[in-house]
């Protein structure tokens, strides 16, 4: 019998709750020095799976700030159903339990001959295999009148977690009565393909308890979006889509999604559809790898990071390992999931070479769960592999069915509650 | 009468059951059962419909957890089959009512599932288990400790007025007469003994009069560990279950 979508979450769910959890010792030994830049999930999940790998290796870890906060559940944040103390996680688990050193500092260069990184105030350090988990910055200026003043002032992107999820959230509670919050949805690749369809959900049941007139706009640039037959079914049984009364209107790019112009001053996005006006307006722009992915040459021409697909080793830069939204992974999703995965196959990929191992084949994994209404979850769920150095997915994964059975979107609501802890605790502690 | 004498009940639990719900603070006194109103709601445990059970079983995705038949596949979450139809209705209640708050915050799907069930349902839902064997002796029992397990079941230890816990759920964990006494044969061990410490702790406040709570107070965790083996020992063997 072939393993069901649902046992196999549950064998993995299973096999993340056997992690050791006893304090492993900071290594002495010349095993070899690993520098992890990025402290997200994929640099928080290298160097803790790393440490499981290879005991004896030195592990440092730089990242400026001091806690990291999680884009995952910052919708629930935006419409108050968490705090940003739920989704902010520290570095202390991975320096007392992982024996890993945290520097809080900035990386501004490196020297690839040499294999040392420039840290802005602590000096140069030396590496013998670089991990790098760079994220994801914003393009601004590619539509006229957006520009990163505007993203931080009337139009948030609420893409990073913290400030901007909070200016979002204001703005969402200042929309007047039977007031319009609109979304400028962002061209692939992105982070968190579901992200901006969840949040437009999220914000439509925030209306229909605070605002029950008021609607929600999506313009879209793409004609399609991952997960969109159970989204869009969800959305007719909650919010009344494809009715005169649609809370939420969605105009993908046939319909004239593409956005023109916006007019930050006076509210109005200009798109290929007309002129939209709103009371609030979340704008998503494109997006590419983080500026550190830059700074260490690590892109290609389109402002990715190219990697071996099994390893995670930078196609530009030897003794570099690239990982997480910034790398080129095909048909992976850039997802906190799949930064995860990746960031397995990378910390064992290191230690095998340091160790004079061949890397082994990798299999990867991404999961996605997107809340409709705080009862009402979806999941995606895709399983891959490599093959000719182009990451696939495989015919197992899938995407929730529709049925009938009311118990089904709310066990994948509370499922996707209790993930959301496992998960971040798999990253970070 | 009768009839409206339960509907009365049933308000006022579910009522109850609502208020807690909404006072989420984890110190909140723990609502604990009125024997006399469980025995009156319990009357239709023995009316359900198994083959709707079984419809039931797969439509509201018990069986993603619980087994396919109702056999878990699972460490963390027990076997219904071979229960007793008032016991698995009584734990539905329980949960509905909020009273399961125990089982971390794993509790959380069992009381939001429960909220989606009728009294009717829950009888369907008990009659289907009830209608199967029980559970296939659990592929991790230690045979070993079940040994030491069956002679504390069995004979108890008086002078630490330990019960023989056979005395109520039966000579092979085929259960008691109340309500409150399930089926222990192949139960999952880890969950047994979850549910032990549980109960032993005071974090479980379900049973009735508080009975299991005092028969638990004495054990030691070796002494749960031996009981959840020699009661996995005692479920079906696999070829009974063909």
């Amino acid at each position: 019998m072939p393993i069901s979508r649902r046992e196999l979450l549950k064998a993995l769910a299973a096999a993340g709750a056997l992690l050791p959890t006893a304090t492993l010792a900071k290594p002495r030994g010349r095993a070899g020095h690993v520098v992890i830049i990025g402290g997200g999930i994929g640099g928080a999940t290298a160097a803790k799976y790393l440490r499981l790998a290879a005991p004896a290796v030195r592990i440092t870890l730089i990242e400026p700030g001091n806690r990291f906060l999680t884009c995952l559940r910052s919708n629930d944040v935006m419409v108050g159903h968490m705090k940003l103390d739920d989704i902010t996680f520290t570095y202390d688990a991975l320096r007392s339990r992982y024996g890993i050193e945290v520097i809080h500092d900035r990386c501004i260069g490196f020297d690839p001959k040499r294999k040392t990184v420039q840290l802005d105030r602590g000096g140069k350090l030396g590496y013998d295999k670089l991990i790098v988990s760079p994220g994801i910055d914003m393009i601004h200026g590619d539509v006229e009148g957006y520009n990163r003043e505007v993203a931080e002032s009337v139009m948030p992107h609420g893409w990073k977690a913290g400030a901007q999820t909070l200016l979002l959230k204001k703005q969402l509670e200042a929309v007047p009565a039977g007031g319009t919050w609109l979304m400028v949805a962002p061209p692939l690749p992105y982070r968190c393909p579901p992200g901006p369809y969840e949040r437009a959900s999220l914000v439509a049941e925030w209306f229909q308890r605070h605002n029950p007139t008021a609607k929600v706009v999506i313009l879209d640039p793409k004609d399609a979006f991952t997960k969109d037959v159970p989204f869009r079914k969800a959305w007719e049984r909650l919010y009344g889509y494809n009715t005169p009364n649609s809370m939420i209107e969605w105009i993908p790019a046939a319909q004239g999604g593409k956005v023109l112009r916006v007019d930050a001053a006076a509210g109005i996005v200009h798109a290929q559809a007309g002129a939209f006006r709103a009371d609030a307006i979340n704008y998503i722009p494109p997006q590419r790898a983080g500026t550190l992915a830059f700074r260490l040459g690590l892109t290609n021409r389109d402002g990715w990071c190219p990697v071996n697909r099994r390893t995670f080793e930078s196609e530009v830069v030897r003794d570099v390992h690239v990982i997480g939204d910034a790398s080129v992974a095909d048909a992976m999703p850039k997802s906190g999931y799949s930064a995860n995965s990746q960031a397995k196959v990378a910390a064992q990929a290191v230690a095998d070479m340091l160790a004079g191992r061949t890397p082994g084949e990798p299999a990867m994994i991404n999961v996605c769960y997107s809340l409709v209404s705080q009862d009402y979850g979806i999941s995606i769920a895709d399983i891959f592999k490599v093959v000719d150095n182009r990451i696939i997915k495989l015919p197992a994964s899938g995407v929730s069915p529709i049925t009938d059975s009311p118990a089904q979107p709310l066990l994948e609501a509370i499922y996707q509650r209790n993930w959301h802890r496992t998960f971040a605790n798999d990253c970070f502690a | 009468m009768k009839k409206t004498c339960l509907a009365l009940t049933l308000a006022t639990l579910l009522c109850g059951g609502a208020a807690v719900a909404g006072n989420s603070a984890r110190t909140n006194a723990m609502p604990e059962w009125d024997s006399d109103q469980l025995e009156q709601i319990l009357t239709r445990a023995n009316t359900g419909n198994p083959v709707e059970g079984e419809r039931l079983h797969h439509y509201l995705y018990c069986s993603a957890c619980h087994g396919h038949d109702g056999n878990s596949p699972s460490r963390n979450w027990p076997s219904l089959t071979g229960q007793k139809p008032d016991y698995v209705m009584k734990t539905l209640l329980d949960y509905r009512q909020d009273m399961r708050r125990d089982h971390y915050r794993k509790a959380e799907v069992m009381t939001r599932m429960t909220r989606l069930l009728d009294e009717t349902q829950m009888a369907d839902l008990a009659a289907y288990y009830a209608s199967r064997p029980a559970p296939v002796v659990p592929p991790q029992t230690k045979p070993l400790l079940a040994k030491k397990g069956a002679r504390l079941a069995r004979d108890g230890d008086g002078k630490r007025g330990i019960a023989a816990c056979s005395g109520c759920h039966g000579e092979h964990g085929e259960s008691g007469i109340t309500p409150d006494t399930p089926a222990l044969a192949g139960q999952t061990p880890e969950y047994f003994i979850l549910a032990m410490k549980m109960y032993r702790d005071g974090m479980r406040t379900s049973d009735l009069g508080g009975v299991m709570r005092m028969f638990a107070k004495p054990l030691t965790d070796a002494e749960i560990e031996a009981l959840a083996h020699y009661y996995a020992s005692l479920g079906s063997k696999r070829e009974a279950m063909r």
